[in-house]
């Protein structure tokens, strides 16, 4: 009776080695215990076998080190680079134990005595048959995931519309991951932008990401508001099905951080919803940097409440609304700098065709958008810095001084070393006035500080704005006295360092310029 | 901030150990202060004040007004002052604010 499957085909080895007695003995153990044998008696010879059956067809090499011509190591740095996937067995003689740690060094998985100990032989190709299939596996697997990666690569692709309203920089940690944009063109004037990152960033998460997708897709598609697709998506990720598939799995809930911004040209307004995505920040045409002010609700997955009403806004002629996910933010705190001015930088080096170094540092995916709110273009302004700062902080410039140094470095790297000097010093006079004077150095009262910069114009705006009531000053007069007094040296240093120096509301607020 | 008093020269160098900030200034005054207090700053008979810069990055307005501050005091006493700045942005303060008119900058070794 013919079995009903195949019997499994035993592992295959390959003996390479130049002495006939070792091919002899070395075979008959392998046909013994399961195996099939192939035999070459040189390197050139195991390559050429290798090279005509292909690498996947051979479990485990077993090579003498000590052979005419190549030796056993040159084979294994040929076959590691080869197929890295391949277990390989040395053979030495007890006078090059010293070779050992070279074996192990160009990656094999053992090595043996000769003459060969049957006892020992037996466990060692176990062990390296099983690291071959093991490696195969891993290396499969490893194939899959940059293939989901692709497709998902492919298939997220924004076309020409997009393109010209958004730019986008992602870098997934994973081949694969779970964070994406989604463009929906509404009407002429119309569109919609959805964000999103979802929790983890592994295959589960690549998806639960394109199930999301889908689902948006389809559902705004069929004329259905964003909210309700929130709200189906929420609802979904609360079901049954979903805390089933999480236990399955052993992981934990899943859940989505989501933001759709509708923008309307022809009304001059965009409308947002936010749940969970960090704070948004809108850049007007003259370099102004704001939070957008709407509110931040739970991730899509968290609770069963009710999807609010979108935040509608009034649209800053020709401004920019930045959006990015957790995975900029911590990689911002590990940088040390302000999230703005690291996604200035990701942009500034994706435009450059590059990619930027530190992100070889972010420990979740990084996802940044930036959108260009209305039809005509703006002036390029580019967010680099919002920090409010209490009265209390004074003490503390120094910190601050360093954290502002490293936001300007960062994303403005061809800026000089002197004008860097000239902002930096600006910038301390600056605050240490709003800090000392307009907040006299109390806690409950707040300065804030916001860096704008346009590159291509070399140019970079900063704005300082305290809550006091400013104060009547005279100037930069002072300067050409001939006895130093010691009043105002700040404020001239201020005007002579800034290239202009604006000032509003009895400068409580100083917008500085600075061309570099 | 080390001092060293040179008899030959008839001069007190005074050395930053770092930049002259708004938040160091009042406790280098206050050493400076002192400093002039003790018996071998005051017997030496010195005519110039060096005011060395050499390990300074940034000396903000409070930092300048510090060295205004040295430089009033050594006038008081009928010294002259000397600077040594070797950053070249601490320079074009100097130059803009006026006070290479009144201080002298020494040339870099």
């Amino acid at each position: 009776m013919t079995p009903p499957f195949p019997a499994p085909s035993p592992p295959v080895v390959l003996i390479v080695d130049d002495e006939a007695i070792t091919h002899r003995l070395l075979e008959q153990h392998l046909k013994q215990t399961g195996h099939r044998a192939l035999v070459a008696n040189s390197a050139a010879a195991a390559r050429l076998l290798v090279a005509r059956l292909g690498s996947a067809a051979i479990d485990c090499v077993i090579t003498d080190y000590n052979m005419p011509g190549e030796s056993g190591l040159e084979l294994l740095l040929w076959l590691k680079q080869h197929d890295p996937t391949l277990a390989v067995i040395m053979l030495t003689a007890a006078t090059e134990r010293q070779l050992v740690a070279a074996t192990l060094r160009g990656g094999a998985s053992d090595f043996l005595d000769k003459p060969i100990a049957a006892a020992k032989l037996t466990p060692a190709l176990s062990a390296a048959i099983a690291a071959t299939a093991r490696s195969r596996r891993l290396a499969e697997n490893e194939r899959a995931v940059r293939n989901v990666g692709k497709t998902q690569h492919e298939m997220s692709g924004l076309d020409p519309e997009a393109l010209a309203t958004l730019e986008v920089c992602y870098h997934p940690c994973h081949a694969a991951g779970g964070d994406f944009i989604n463009f929906f063109p509404l009407a002429p004037d119309q569109f919609l932008v959805l964000t999103a990152d979802v929790s983890g960033h592994d295959l589960t998460a690549a998806f639960i990401s394109a199930y999301f997708q889908g689902m948006a897709r389809g559902m705004v598609e069929s004329d259905r508001p964003i909210t309700r697709v929130l709200e189906r998506f929420n609802r979904f990720l609360l079901s049954d099905r979903s805390h089933r598939a999480a236990a399955t799995a052993t992981r934990t809930l899943p859940s989505v951080c989501a933001c759709a911004v509708l923008v309307d040209r022809s009304l001059g307004t965009a409308t947002l919803s936010n749940h969970g995505i960090p704070q948004l920040w809108l850049v007007g045409s003259s370099g102004q940097l704001a939070p957008a002010r709407a509110p931040v609700e739970s991730p899509l997955g968290w609770f069963d409440d009710p999807i609010g009403e979108p935040t509608r806004f009034t649209v800053p002629d020709g401004g920019q609304l930045w959006i990015w996910t957790d995975g900029l933010e911590d990689l911002a705190e590990t940088l040390e700098v302000h999230p703005c001015s690291l996604a200035t930088a990701l942009l500034r080096t994706r435009l450059r065709g590059e990619v930027l170094a530190e992100l070889s540092r972010a420990r979740d995916d990084v996802l940044a958008v930036r959108i260009h709110l209305a039809a005509t273009a703006g002036t390029g302004w580019l967010p680099l810095l919002h920090d409010t700062y209490h009265g209390g902080q004074v003490t503390e410039i120094n910190r601050l001084q360093i954290r502002w140094e490293r936001c300007l470095r960062l994303a403005l790297p061809e800026l000089s070393e002197s004008r860097c000097y000239d902002l930096l010093l600006t910038l301390r006079e600056t605050v240490l006035n709003a800090l000392k004077h307009g907040c006299h150095a109390e806690p409950g009262q707040l300065a804030t500080l916001t860096v704008t910069a346009q590159p291509d114009r070399h140019q970079v705006r900063c704005t300082v704005s305290d809550s006091g009531p400013g104060h009547a000053f005279d100037g930069i007069g002072h300067l050409e006295d001939e006895e130093l007094p010691d009043l105002h040296r700040g404020l001239a240093l201020i005007h002579r360092l800034a290239t202009r120096v604006t000032i509003a509301r009895r400068g409580a607020e100083l917008t500085l310029d600075f061309t570099f | 901030m080390h001092h060293q008093i040179d008899p030959a020269a008839q001069s007190l160098r005074l050395s930053f150990p770092g930049d002259v900030l708004s938040t160091n200034s009042d406790n280098l005054q206050r050493e400076f202060l002192a400093l002039l207090e003790t018996t071998p700053v005051k017997t030496a008979g010195w005519t110039t004040l060096v005011i060395d810069l050499s390990a300074a990055k940034m000396v903000d307005s409070v930092g300048l007004n510090l060295i205004v501050g040295l430089y009033k005091e050594a006038k008081k006493r009928g010294a002259k002052t000397r600077a040594v700045v070797t950053s070249p942005n601490i320079q074009r303060t100097f130059a803009f604010t006026r006070l290479d008119t009144h201080i002298q900058i020494e040339p870099i070794a």
